[in-house]
């Protein structure tokens, strides 16, 4: 019945004309239209008419060509870069959601010791931008001269031990990024599943394997399948750990490619708006699945009005050993590139032999000009401010999705989707193109990157703030409606406290990717609104990495601290 | 009473005299900078008569007037700090506003803020003498030609609307600590372009694709012109060198020691840096000398176009020529140029005496079938 | 006064018609029951009540007022119906404590904060949860959940109760004791409500009148004991309690009473006018099995079937005899005790008990 239900919604008559919705909603779902086909749909837009425009947007003289497209799409160039792409990105969309499933289900379900310690030191990661991972790794694991390697060779082996520049190496930099994530993005999912369920299962004389396998994972499928998918595109999606590390063997993907058209002259952005177009079919098709899935949404709904005592699943022997395993999975994933890049942050150049000449805190004085503290500044400013926006409105957009009636909400998921599946870079592009006439003297100022970020970032706040939400009873949002609780009130008294920690999630998660987004600020920020991301990756060109590690060693610590002081605040949840 | 009051008098004029000192204080303070500006207004004046003869009268009070200047500039070593205080030392009443970006987005930035109406850029750099022309064609840039024109060499120049400021030289760079003695000597015997494919490091060389922007694609294009593909193919064979996406990383690896040898890479800007952060690394740059030269215009859409005339005619002259060299650690253009680099001073450097005249139109021409040949020779 | 009026209330999924043409009126003060198994349309009509769905056609009125009209355009939001709505899930807010849960109808209507108090307070009290009220609805049990529920929806005074089965997720034990303290209570604040049920015994006790719903149509409608009685479908009276089905085709009348005749050539007679049915069309006979007479010995009169026990249950206080007779099994419920499997016994189908169903 609730699958009808949904379906009734789907077929229903225009939403402005049906009597059926309120008019506050009809409103707020055209208000929602309005933003969200602002803040996404407008560079999109314009990114597609770059793809099918012969020359960029007010250029004169351009005409309506499929030379780009054909280029990306009918030629033979390009078939091994998009299968490498897709390869990367199922691979590190599996093994992370494999990770992340785990991880969560060991913080949430069971008696690990010093449960919540755990959940902070796993999203650390995360912390780190793909980019610094990559370097990191690269001082780690770069043949010959690896650090790894090195210790290798002194200990008598031959050759490399591990090598960061080949598939697998891509694959793992990006899985030691995005597990995090699916861990950050199930750990909501999984603390809400009641504890009976998995007593009930277990009363039913089912091992805690057999549990998890027939009882927690279809559960939890639409929150895991998001999660793949989301991961997938952004694995998909990354440039700079395929360039850094696949260009020495030879690898090519769409984003590498990508690069070059954007950033070495002669710059091609019409072509790059093309290739920027690729992913977005396996995302849509992904996200038709995900709506498919949580159509009977019921199924997955797990707080009811019941009481919940979670982490009752009983480790046994495994116990004394988990943390162990974690402190393992930890030092190899988060303790020896943050090593790398510590050390590597005082010294002049990265190399294989120690030496006390080669320390400096030069890296670290580079930081002290102007420019820099106007950067953490600024990046601090967006930070907040859009990670704040972006939580509120991804809930408003993900509630209007799953909780409300009104015809077009599905179309606002897709809108609000499109841009996690086009690589920044060119997002970017489209959206120079879009807001460089911006009235109002928004243009180079710190408002048109909030509003960037704002729309790249979207998804993700609809995407985790929905995970929870999903978890959340129709019933009690309804309770409230019946008792003459409008829709602000419902969401400020009822709704936000309830999916307080997917909240929480987004907020941390948007913050961290503002805090790394450079792809597409290099082409937006301007001289007073200048970012912390872009100081760093303009260091890699000005001064080589040894900077860029000190300023990601100072991100980390601030990220770090902040999400500590976010998780004390909103850990006071009473129930 | 009246006494009282010619005492109170006396008493008011003391405090009046009490107060006006920190109020004179005040308003020479407020005024001192006014005074100052105008003697620097005279002291740019007179810059300006002694070292660009040329250029209209009233240009400087007008650039003055325009009081600010953005300059869209490329990544330089360090920031350019140096540069534009040795700029405002002379003209005090010009702020310099920056934008940094690669070649890539300065280009898209430029082009796409300039088509919108949007007053970006006063002063716009690239190293894409190609793209630059065309631009320059399609009355993006302004046609004004500075009088000190002809202190630089016309082939790094396209008179009328863009100016070089220095140049990125190709050379070829090793590690020192990790060369024997005797490739160290065949290092230092190397005087010429077709002798670079036959070091002996096989499998440890490394190179910058040729998409990585002009300075990349140059000496593709310069060795495939002058000794055809062989050439490249012996790059292939002999050194079985690692691709890297641009000159930045190539460098990190190069000091690093994981290559020991890259045949060709723009070694004044990137290798360079490594060498200043004390990195065991060195180069030498083979004749002809191949070199991009970084550039910059002026904005038809100024905003500020009598700073940006000012701020192009400073750069042109010998004073500016060295600030850009000094600064920004590229090679000097013309001799004009005083090289106070730290590497240039070493015993083993010595810049190429001639340099290869090359047709950028031509080579941008080419670059479609090198990225084709690349793949078939290169493997990606 | 009618209290409530549905009239054509109509609500398709996807083409498929869930309710299908419902014509219901509850008088004020009144208890009235949607029973019917799963996926009947019941929740769904509630629901529609509520606001909480809209209908697809048909008119809506609650004391009065139109709340929902296909033709009239008027769609009135839940907030503003005045209804209260207790669900099957409770849908208490696990972040609230009880006493916040109870008071945010009342905080809703900007009422004073010391009138809210009061009322929460005097409610809390009615419930028998006013030891309870600082606790968060996660620490109590499911029956304190219940009342927590029940105490959310009756302090806003609404006129109108609409229950969404209720009771379903609590334990038998607890589910009895409920349905008697409901009923009370519902009676006592003078409350007119609407109870959605799939249980017909909960039904029976605390509704003033069923509305048996099928398929998105109400069959039949009218005081629990008539609609227990004299079911007028076949799904009425397997529904609402056992039943013996007898397959039967017409044979006459006698005495202005039907007879028919079963398969096995025995002849009957029935009270119903139904049974008179049309010549040679098969009818359905049905009878519940505690109006079987059950004896040793013939008994004298008329529709008497002699048959041997082939399973006696005892059920405490009464026993369930299953007996063949001829071929034909009938299930009989009585107090006597005595009887054995294999032992040789009659029936009496009482006239005015064998009733002719309609096959809906």
């Amino acid at each position: 019945m609730e699958l009808a239900r949904e379906g009734f919604a789907v077929r229903a008559r225009s939403a402005l004309f049906d009597p059926a919705v309120r008019r506050s909603h009809r409103l707020l779902v055209l208000a929602l239209m309005a933003l969200v086909t602002m803040l996404v749909l407008v560079p999109v837009g314009f990114l597609f008419f770059g793809a099918l425009w012969s020359e960029a947007p007010r250029v004169p003289g351009g005409h309506l060509t499929a030379g780009n497209l054909a280029t990306i799409y009918a030629t033979s160039t390009f078939v091994v870069p998009l299968l490498t792409t897709l390869a990367i990105g199922a691979w590190v969309g599996a093994l992370s959601v494999v990770v992340g499933t785990l991880l969560a289900w060991l913080v949430t379900r069971t008696d690990l010791p010093r449960a919540g310690l755990w959940e902070n030191l796993l999203v650390i990661p995360v912390y780190l931008s793909p980019l610094m991972l990559a370097l990191a790794f690269t001082a780690m694991a770069a043949p010959r001269v690896g650090f790894i390697n090195v210790v290798w060779q002194q200990l008598g082996g031959a050759g490399s031990l591990a090598n960061v520049y080949s598939f697998a190496g891509i694959v793992f930099v990006l899985t030691v990024h995005y597990a995090p994530f699916a861990f950050l993005y199930l750990l909501g999912p999984m603390r809400a599943i009641g504890a009976d369920v998995e007593e009930a299962a277990t009363v039913l004389g089912s091992g805690s394997f057999e549990t998890i396998r027939r009882i927690l994972l279809p559960m939890l499928a639409p929150a895991i399948f998001a999660t793949a998918l989301m991961i997938f595109t952004l694995a998909a999606e990354n440039f700079a750990v395929p360039t850094l590390l696949g260009r020495q063997s030879g690898i090519r993907t769409i984003p590498s490619e990508i690069y070059f058209w954007l950033v070495y002259e002669p710059v091609n952005p019409n072509l790059a708006a093309s290739a920027g177009t690729m992913l977005l079919v396996v995302t849509l098709s992904g996200i038709f699945v995900y709506r498919r899935m949580t159509r009977v949404a019921s199924r997955y709904v797990t707080v009811g009005g019941k009481p919940h005592s979670t982490r009752s699943v009983k480790l046994g022997w495994f116990r004394p050993l988990a943390p162990w395993t974690l402190a393992l999975y930890l030092l190899a994933t988060i303790g020896l590139p943050l090593a790398a890049l510590l050390y590597g942050s005082f010294l002049r150049y990265i190399s294989p032999r120690l030496s006390w000449s080669l320390l400096t805190l030069a890296n670290y004085r580079q930081m002290l000009d102007a420019d820099s503290l106007l950067a953490f500044r600024n990046s601090l400013v967006l930070g907040i401010g859009a990670a704040t926006l972006t939580t509120l409105l991804g809930l408003i957009v993900t509630y209007t999705v799953h909780r409300t009636r009104v015809s077009g909400r599905g179309l606002l998921d897709y809108i609000s989707a499109m841009p996690i599946a086009i690589p920044g870079m060119v997002l970017g592009v489209g959206m120079l193109w879009a807001y460089v006439n911006l009235p109002f003297g928004i243009w180079g100022t710190l408002w048109v990157l909030l509003i960037a970020y704002m729309g790249r970032f979207l998804v993700h706040a609809v995407r985790v703030t929905g995970n929870s939400l999903l978890q959340i009873s129709a019933e009690l949002d309804e309770a409230a409606q019946v008792l003459g609780a409008g829709m602000v009130r419902r969401l400020g008294g009822i709704i936000f406290p309830l999916v307080g920690r997917g909240m929480l999630s987004s907020w941390i998660l948007l913050f961290i990717f503002v805090l790394n987004e450079v792809t597409a600020t290099v082409l937006l920020y301007s001289s007073r609104s200048i970012t912390l991301s872009v100081v760093v990756w303009n260091s890699l060109d000005m001064y080589g990495a040894m900077v860029a590690f000190a300023y990601s060693i100072i991100q980390t610590a601030i990220t770090f601290v902040l999400v500590y002081f976010v998780f004390r605040l909103g850990g006071r949840v009473a129930w | 009473m009246w006494k009282y009051i010619s005492r109170q008098e006396g008493n008011v004029k003391a405090t009046w005299a009490w107060m006006a000192a920190p109020l004179a204080a005040l308003l020479v303070a407020a005024t001192g900078p006014a005074v100052q500006a105008a003697g620097g207004l005279d002291a740019s004046k007179q810059w300006v008569a002694e070292n660009v003869p040329g250029l209209p009268a009233g240009l400087v009070e007008a650039a003055c007037k325009d009081g600010k200047l953005m300059l869209y500039h490329l990544v330089f070593r360090g920031k350019l700090a140096d540069l534009i205080a040795s700029f405002t030392k002379t003209f005090p009443c010009i702020k310099i506003d920056t934008y940094m970006a690669s070649g890539g987005p300065l280009q898209t930035r430029f082009t796409s803020e300039w088509r919108a109406g949007q007053a970006g850029a006063d002063v716009w750099m690239n190293s894409s003498p190609p793209f630059a022309d065309k631009i320059s064609k399609e009355g993006l840039l302004l046609n004004w030609t500075p009088p000190n024109d002809a202190l630089v060499p016309a082939h790094w120049k396209r008179s009328g609307y863009w100016y070089g400021i220095g140049l990125a030289t190709l050379g070829f760079a090793w590690n020192t600590k990790e060369v024997t003695p005797a490739e160290q000597k065949w290092l230092e015997s190397v005087k010429t372009w077709d002798q670079i494919a036959k070091a002996p490091f096989k499998g440890r060389s490394c190179m910058v694709h040729v998409r990585a922007g002009g300075s990349a694609q140059l000496p593709y294009y310069y060795l495939l012109t002058t000794y055809g593909i062989q050439s490249w193919k012996d790059l292939k064979e002999n050194l079985e060198p690692s691709i890297f996406s641009g000159a930045g990383p190539l460098a990190d690896r190069l000091a690093a020691g994981e290559c020991v040898y890259a045949p060709h890479v723009t070694a004044d800007t990137a290798v360079a840096t490594r060498w200043l952060q004390k990195a065991p690394i060195r180069w030498t740059f083979p004749e002809p000398g191949l070199a991009i030269s970084y550039l910059m215009g002026i904005s038809s859409k100024a905003a500020h176009p009598d700073a940006a005339k000012l701020f192009v005619a400073w750069s042109l002259s010998p004073h500016g020529q060295s600030a850009w060299v000094n600064s920004t650690g590229l090679a000097p253009m013309s001799k004009q140029a005083t090289d106070r680099r730290k590497y240039a001073k070493e015993s083993w450097y010595r810049l190429p005496g001639d340099y290869y005249p090359t047709d950028w139109d031509k080579m941008e021409k080419a670059l479609k079938g090198m990225n084709t040949q690349f793949k078939d020779v290169f493997g990606q | 006064m009618d209290h409530v009026v549905i009239a054509g209330l109509r609500k398709s999924f996807d083409g498929h018609l869930a309710v299908d043409g419902i014509d219901l009126r509850v008088k004020a003060g009144e208890i009235v029951a949607l029973l019917g198994p799963s996926g009947c349309g019941k929740t769904t009509t509630l629901r529609c009540i509520a606001g909480l769905e809209a209908p697809t056609s048909g008119t809506i009125t609650i004391g009065g007022r139109t709340v929902y009209s296909s033709q009239q355009g008027i769609v009135e939001p839940p907030e503003r119906r005045g209804i209260g709505l207790v669900f099957q899930s409770y849908a208490l807010w696990p972040h609230l404590t009880v006493r916040e849960n109870v008071a945010y109808g009342l905080r809703v209507k900007r009422l004073p904060r010391a009138e809210i108090d009061a009322r929460v307070s005097r409610i809390l009290a009615t419930v028998g949860l006013e030891q309870l009220h600082a606790r968060y609805p996660g620490t109590l049990s499911g029956g304190q959940q219940q009342r927590v529920a029940l105490a959310r929806s009756l302090v806003v005074e609404a006129a109108v109760l609409l229950f969404d089965e209720p009771l379903s997720n609590l334990d038998l034990k607890l589910r009895e004791e409920m349905r008697h303290e409901l009923r009370q209570l519902v009676k006592r604040l003078g409350l007119t409500a609407v109870f959605v049920t799939h249980d017909q015994t909960e039904a029976m006790v605390i509704a003033d009148r069923i509305a048996l719903m099928h398929n998105g149509r109400i069959l039949q409608e009218g005081p629990p004991r008539a609609v227990y009685e004299y079911p007028t479908t076949r799904f009425a009276m397997a529904f609402l309690g056992d039943a013996n089905f007898l397959a039967a085709v017409p044979a006459g009348e006698q005495e202005g009473r039907a007879v028919v005749a079963l398969a096995n050539g025995q002849h009957l007679h029935s009270a119903s006018p139904l049974a008179c049915g049309r010549p040679g069309q098969p009818l359905t006979l049905a009878i519940r099995p505690e109006k079987v007479e059950i004896a040793g010995q013939a008994p004298s009169g008329e529709n008497v079937l002699a048959g041997s026990v082939t399973e006696a249950v005892f059920l405490g206080n009464l026993t369930l005899y299953v007996v063949d007779c001829a071929g034909l099994p009938l299930r009989v419920q009585s107090a006597q005790t005595d009887f054995r499997p294999d032992d040789r016994v009659w029936l009496r189908l009482p006239p005015e008990w064998l009733l002719a169903l309609a096959e809906e």
